[in-house]
């Protein structure tokens, strides 16, 4: 199953993808993470720190001088480029802007070519996407399964949602997440725009940002906060196989289904935000 | 004022963008030489990350602002992005902390970036809430703290 995380910049998306990612691991999965945002940041949600986040070779900088010699696959370069963090996720970094014209982003080795080329059957596949919509318009079939759409109750990120839900369209499932929700009014603004599609609620939570700001992953500091056991409820709805046309296993690869029922779900609302 | 602002992304694909963001890049390409703006001040407001500066975005700018948070992402971002724009030209750069909730936070990040900050804008609600409801924090909130640090840090640029 291949996830893909979305939304406009800073709404929080590598806070719910590592931290997803971390706890689908300890569900049993078998993750990897892959950091698709050419200024890469998830090794940090994912608990690695800071330094060895910026000290990870990126694929296509790794393939462009020419470290690759004894892996031509794309699940060579998971092996060669990748590396562990814990819990066992894997963490890659598809991509990294640290020159000055480092080549076209699409072209080449680009997060979504990586994405299709990965194997999702078997295992999870954690996409953290550059803000914005760009990947998303660039998406073609079997590079994603799962769109979780970051949305913060704010202007600015609903008219990116938007944007977003009209260019998914019917074409993938897609799960909005209302993160940094503080009551119902603001759950109420990220709702209106979900259009039908199902809306899971991560609350604003201070011990979140108090992680980030040291550098930490929020499953290491804050893992009874408010905020990471409401991603640990989205983490036991994707593994029960959100999404899955069937009640097939959640690791098998997924068709594109019908849209999801506008729905939401119970103990997840506002009601349980404080 | 004027305002001039990038093509969106709509759902016709990639297309129509690429046009969009290729004409866009020529307009600010030519800035410098437009006779019409010979005496403006221009603002360029760029994406998060290191993206735009690397296809050189900004290439009018005579004068670069790097707003930093006090947290770690923001700070790793924020050397990424010298190290690019030290790389292509020697602009000469400004230190801003926003978010700031005391003089820790100040203190941390110029210890990271070993120089002073030029300005420092405080966390403060007033900003969130005009940011929610989609309203200019000037208008919105226009005695916020926020607004008189941005007011002291626009006297600091000006007095350079
Ligand atoms: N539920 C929450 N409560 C409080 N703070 C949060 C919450 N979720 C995220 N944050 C904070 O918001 C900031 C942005 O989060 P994050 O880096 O995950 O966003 P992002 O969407 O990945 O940003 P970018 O677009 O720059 O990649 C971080 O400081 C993070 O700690
Ligand atoms: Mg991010």
């Amino acid at each position: 199953m291949k996830i893909v995380v979305a939304g406009k910049g800073g709404v929080g998306k590598t806070t719910i993808a590592g931290t997803l990612a971390r706890l689908l691991a300890r569900r049993g999965h078998s993750v990897l993470a892959l950091d698709a945002d050419s200024n890469p940041m998830l090794g940090i949600s994912l608990g690695i720190g800071p330094e060895e986040t910026d000290a990870l070779v990126a694929v296509r900088q790794g393939l462009e001088t020419g470290e690759t010699e004894h892996a031509r696959s794309t699940e060579g370069f998971v092996g060669r480029f990748g590396r562990d963090a814990p819990d066992a996720v894997r963490l890659v970094v598809a991509s990294r802007i640290e020159r000055p014209d480092p080549g076209c982003p699409c072209c080449g080795v680009s997060p979504e070519r990586l994405l299709g080329e990965l194997e999702g059957a078997g295992r999870i596949v954690i996409g953290d996407l550059e803000a914005g919509v760009g990947t998303l318009l660039r998406l073609r079939d079997g590079q994603a399964d799962l769109v979780l759409l970051v949305v913060q109750p704010s202007a600015k990120s609903i008219e990116v949602a938007r944007r977003a839900i009209e260019i998914v369209g019917s074409r993938l499932p897609l799960l909005v997440v209302a993160n940094r929700v503080r009551d119902g009014s603001d759950f109420d603004m990220v709702q209106a725009v979900a259009d039908g599609h199902e809306v899971v609620v991560v609350p604003e939570d201070s011990e979140i940002e108090r992680a980030d700001q040291d550098g930490q992953a929020p499953i290491d500091t804050a893992a009874r906060s408010p905020g990471v056991r409401a991603i640990e409820e989205l983490a036991a709805l994707l593994a029960r196989g959100y999404a899955l046309p069937s009640t097939a296993s959640p690791l098998a690869p997924m068709a594109p289904g019908p849209a999801p029922t506008p729905r939401v779900r119970q103990g997840l609302g506002p009601a349980r935000l404080h | 004022m004027r305002l001039l602002q990038a093509g969106k992304s709509g759902t016709q694909g990639l297309t129509p963008v690429m046009g969009a963001v290729n004409a866009f890049h020529a307009v600010v390409h030519r800035l410098d030489a437009a006779d019409g703006f010979a005496d403006w001040d221009i603002i360029g407001d760029l994406p998060g990350g290191p993206r735009q500066l690397a296809f050189d975005w900004a290439p009018y700018a005579s004068r670069f602002v790097l707003v930093v948070e006090p947290t770690s992402q923001s700070m790793l971002t924020g050397r990424r992005i010298l190290r690019l724009v030290s790389a292509r030209r020697s602009t000469s750069t400004a230190l801003v902390v926003n978010k700031v909730a005391g003089r820790k936070d100040v203190e941390r990040v110029e210890s990271f970036f070993g120089t002073p900050a030029l300005g420092t804008i405080p966390a403060s609600e007033d900003v969130r809430r005009a940011e929610a409801i989609g309203v200019a924090l000037l208008d919105f909130s226009p005695s916020s703290p926020a607004v008189e640090a941005i007011e002291a840090l626009v006297e600091r640029l000006l007095a350079r």
